[in-house]
């Protein structure tokens, strides 16, 4: 006979020849020196194969848990036919976590002289983890001892404060963190892409830091509080929990149980077995809470009328009190050197949970945050977002943002956004070399913008 | 005895985990998921998402992140579940939509050459024994360089067969060709990739050679 080819010698090292041919070729191996070994190596090769293909793959399961899961959560919040009924959330849920966004000038005085008070103290001797710094500290402590302004504190400290202290850490991806009186809290993950603050009692105050990261958490013993949109106050009174959001949105993830959002202009009322007992809009205490965090009260629907917080209402709480606030899109001032007044707290009452009310600032015209106050996505959420996918065309990375522009297209009432949201639908096909898709998502955002300031694009786009 | 010059006929080499049993529950699962029980999603999720990772992993390599492609999977097919009325096994339906998956990150991948060959695969250990798991690993970084230079539909038929062990119907299916344009693109992948592996296990006797 004469000699196989390799696609005959691959096959019968495969094993995948009718027995005829099979018993033929192996009786012409016996003869044919370089037919067998060219079956040697075939076999050498499908050996390697076999070892590769049981192989696991090199994954970061918590971390890839955490994408799918978190981004069909949000997914599934998002469209109204995911979402669950209201009412029949059945899972404990208590929460805590805050953005703050907080430009608050009027209060330079205070925090300098809080911090020059503070800075008397030496920095903390042994601290491990340089990248979370002290800013100001008072009445605050870890394992290692009290922590004092300048130093550092260690991943997976446990932070705690007594009843009129607070901290003022700066996280390694230049967000803060102000813990409260009564506060007790650690510091689970501290990296610049990744941020979990385990809250076991009092209160926090997050302000974000302008940055791509993977997560940022606060987690309770019953929820987690996953960081979506940009301002929001988490309260928790005797057992029911209170959401309040100011700005942007909130992803509330009881565990075991049912997540949902929770957009601007809302505020949800959880009870102790984690039934959602009151579902409305925002009320002026919410607009109290939110006022001292600066500009940010003025996307509430009332008058901001900041008031102190009563001591015998803060004093019979049980458990985590979070206000939350973070930051808007874009940052009006550099990050290095923002006026944050929390370090300038002064000290609170021993009763007094909630951060001391201070007159509200003089706001300066912010359109997206006025427009944040409407139904739907909030745009400043919808700002970051496509600032963030436009950054990702620039680097290959746009196809994991096509449904989140998606999203956008269909749930904003912005008509600049989802301009914005088409075009770099379009674009992003355009880089994956989908010139049919890109020429779809261009016709339709022809469809919709004849005159919109990327038709020439389109136009160019679609034609080819 | 005169051979055949097309591609042989092929049978699937080893089969695949997936009982009937399995599958029953993952229909169950999809269901569930189309009345917007997202806990079903999470269940399903859990239960495929190491075939999923291995088989993203050796369409697309080690050089991406397979968690964001791992999200990018599952968002496509929470959203894609919902026209799945079962006509093919929901494995198949899953490995569609990875190969959808890797084929745009492949096409991305393929105008930045300049991010494609920045690791050197580990060298072979010929002292190692087989069961090795240092061995095991070498030839996994081996498999995924010989990958490298197949073109992105040849990539996803050879994983698909020669990893995954799914046959030229199941595969067609996966990839909208006929089966007998998979034999084809599988015939020709063969040939490539056993070229580049021949080359890789041979690198290091030239190099040792004088």
């Amino acid at each position: 006979m004469t000699c196989a080819d390799d696609a005959m010698r691959w096959a019968f090292a495969e094993g995948s020849l009718d027995a005829p041919t099979h018993e033929e070729i192996a009786r012409h191996l016996e003869e044919c020196d370089d037919c067998r070994d060219a079956v040697m190596r075939i076999e050498a090769t499908r050996k390697v194969l076999r070892v590769a293909a049981g192989m696991p793959a090199p994954v970061d399961w918590r971390r890839a848990d955490e994408a799918v899961m978190g981004a069909a959560t949000v997914r599934a919040a998002k469209s109204a036919r995911w979402r669950m009924p209201r009412w029949s959330y059945a899972a404990g849920l208590a929460i805590a976590a805050v953005l703050v966004f907080v430009w608050s000038p009027w209060r330079a005085n205070e925090t300098a002289s809080t911090t020059a008070a503070a800075t008397s103290s030496a920095p903390e001797v042994g601290a491990v983890l340089a990248e979370v710094s002290v800013e100001a500290a008072d009445g605050a402590s870890t394992e290692s001892g009290s922590l004092v302004v300048g130093g550092s504190v260690r991943q997976n400290a446990r932070i705690v404060t007594d009843e009129r202290g607070s901290a003022l850490v700066r996280l390694p991806e230049q967000s803060r963190a102000r813990l409260g009186a009564r506060t007790e809290a650690t510091l689970a993950r501290a990296s610049r892409e990744e941020i979990q603050i385990d809250l076991r009692r009092g209160n926090v105050v997050v302000r974000a830091a302008h940055v791509k990261r993977k997560a940022f958490l606060v987690d309770t013993p019953e929820a987690q509080v996953r960081v979506v949109g940009t301002a929001f106050r988490v309260a928790r009174v005797e057992g029911q929990v209170t959401v309040s959001v100011a700005e942007g949105r909130v992803l509330v993830e009881p565990k075991g149980g049912d997540s949902r959002l929770v957009n601007a202009g809302e505020r949800v009322v959880i009870g102790n077995h984690g039934q959602y007992l009151e579902s409305a809009a925002l009320r002026s205490e919410d607009s109290a809470a939110f006022a001292e965090l600066g500009p940010m009260a003025r996307v509430l629907p009332e008058p901001v009328h900041p008031r102190p917080t009563p001591a015998t209402e803060s004093g019979a709480r049980t458990g985590p009190d979070v206000a939350v606030a973070s930051a808007s899109p874009r940052p009006t001032s550099s990050p290095e050197t923002p006026p944050i007044p929390i370090e300038a707290a002064p000290r609170e009452p021993a009763v007094q949970t909630d951060p001391p009310a201070i007159a509200p600032p003089q706001p300066e015209p912010q359109p997206a945050a006025v427009a944040a106050v409407k139904p739907g996505i909030p745009t400043t959420a919808e700002g970051l977002f496509l600032e963030r996918a436009g950054e990702a065309l620039k680097t290959g990375k746009c196809q994991n943002y096509l449904l989140g522009l998606q999203d956008v297209i269909e749930g904003t009432q912005d008509k600049g956004s989802r301009e914005t949201a088409y075009i770099l639908r379009a674009r992003c096909f355009d880089e994956q070399l989908d010139p049919v898709a890109a020429a779809q998502e261009y016709r339709k955002y022809l469809q919709r913008f004849p005159a919109g300031r990327f038709a020439d694009e389109a136009r160019r786009g679609s034609a080819e | 005895m005169s051979f055949p010059l097309s591609a042989p006929r092929t049978v699937v080499p080893e089969a695949p985990p997936s009982s009937d049993r399995d599958e029953a529950v993952l229909l169950a699962l999809v269901e569930r998921i189309k009345q917007n029980d997202l806990t079903a999603f999470e269940r399903l999720y859990r239960l495929t998402r190491e075939d999923a990772a291995r088989t993203l992993f050796h369409l697309v390599g080690r050089r991406t992140d397979v968690e964001d492609l791992l999200q990018e999977t599952y968002l496509r097919l929470l959203k894609a579940v919902k026209s799945f009325r079962g006509e093919s096994r929901f494995r198949t339906f899953l490995y569609r939509v990875c190969a959808n998956v890797a084929l745009s990150h492949l096409r991305w991948r393929r105008r930045r050459p300049e991010d494609s060959m920045d690791e050197v695969p580990e060298q072979v250990s010929h002292a190692a024994g087989p069961e090795d798991e240092a061995f095991r690993r070498q030839a996994q970084r081996l498999v995924e360089e010989a990958l490298e230079g197949l073109t992105a539909k040849k990539r996803i038929v050879f994983v698909y067969h020669e990893l995954c062990g799914m046959g030229p119907e199941e595969i067609a299916e996966v990839v909208g060709s006929s089966p007998n344009t998979v034999r084809s693109r599988l015939h020709h992948a063969r040939l490539e990739f056993h070229e580049a592996m021949q080359q890789l296990l041979a690198a290091p006797k030239r190099e040792t050679a004088p």
